[in-house]
């Protein structure tokens, strides 16, 4: 698989990134992103509210997103490529226990000159039943 | 400190001083129908990068990428140095964001469907980040209350790093979060 801009081929699919997610996952990234919000870190409140993921925490979004985000940092950093631009659209709440797979597919191919030429990332993450927690594009720049 | 089980995950200076409980001085949240398009607010709180932060960051989302960790090996890179996993302004927004006007993102009750991130240039360690917000849009669909706002991440050159449209699903009335916060605070 090349990873210079001309290389690159439409189809391209980037290398899976696989995470488990568990409370002890989901309270490390409250510490590592300061989001102390009751929703993912305490079940007893939780169990109490009507909100997404039934009596369930739920995991952060931006944890989801960040798994997603690696996909992209893992095929394109090491070359140097920029990730200019990440949108995603949360599905299902991801909750303890679950198994989320994240990849991406190249879809497009800006020809904006070198140094500015950039590809487009559809990018998803499923669960461990195959459904999608989350799906979004990327726009990266590469050389 | 609320939620000490947390203390184990650790790392980094900011993370020990950092308040958890969000419960606290609840009414100086802002609601749903209380939020006017346009409203603006600089976060007084600011984040100096520190290579600690960067590295904690990359373990709270289990990538070991070596630009994220390793000084010597990203001095080695065309980055030229370590460099910050994109989704660590999620750590520097949260960490800005007091009580007081524009901090949605905190409310017990609030949760999040999607965003818009445009990402100018990585963090680095050295970069002192100043928040901006700015709310831009707020909408009911399907009895669920939405809020779209604009953060800017600028660093101590003016250097704009990173600008994004976070969307939230807010609480709508003062009513309705006295709901989530009462609850919290009965333990």
């Amino acid at each position: 698989m090349g990873l210079s801009f001309d290389e690159v081929e439409l189809g391209t699919r980037l290398p899976d990134v696989v995470r488990q997610v568990t409370q002890d996952v989901i309270d490390r990234f409250a510490v590592g992103s300061f989001d102390y919000n009751p929703i993912h870190i305490d079940p007893e409140w939780k169990r109490k509210m009507d909100l997404p993921g039934g009596k369930s925490t739920i995991a952060h979004g931006q944890m989801t997103m960040s798994f997603m985000a690696s996909v992209l940092t893992d095929w394109a950093y090491p070359v140097a490529g920029k990730i200019t631009k990440i949108e995603a659209k949360y599905i299902k709440p991801v909750l303890p226990g679950d198994i989320i797979t994240c990849g991406g597919t190249v879809t497009e191919k800006h020809f904006h000159g070198q140094g500015k030429n950039f590809v487009v990332v559809e990018i998803f993450a499923q669960n461990q039943n195959g459904e999608k927690v989350a799906v979004g594009e990327a726009e990266v720049i590469l050389r | 400190m609320k939620y000490q089980h947390l203390d184990r995950w650790v790392t980094t200076s900011k993370q020990k001083d950092f308040e958890r409980n969000f419960f606290l001085n609840a009414e100086q949240y802002e609601v749903w129908d209380e939020v006017k398009i346009g409203e603006e607010y600089e976060a007084r709180r600011k984040f100096e990068v520190k290579a600690e932060d960067i590295k904690a960051f990359s373990q709270a989302v289990m990538d070991p990428n070596p630009l994220f960790n390793d000084e010597e090996y990203a001095k080695k890179t065309p980055w030229g140095g370590l460099i910050a996993h994109p989704l660590f302004f999620t750590a520097i927004g949260f960490f800005c964001t007091d009580l007081g006007h524009c901090n949605w993102i905190r409310t017990p009750g609030a949760f999040n469907p999607g965003q818009l991130n445009l990402i100018y240039e990585p963090f680095r360690v050295g970069d002192i980040i100043t928040l901006k917000l700015k709310s831009t849009d707020k909408w009911i669909k399907r009895g669920k209350h939405y809020l779209q706002y604009q953060q800017d991440f600028i660093n101590q050159y003016g250097t704009l790093k990173v600008r994004r449209w976070p969307t939230l699903i807010v609480p709508p009335t003062r009513a309705e979060m006295r709901k989530y916060i009462a609850a919290g605070m009965e333990k």
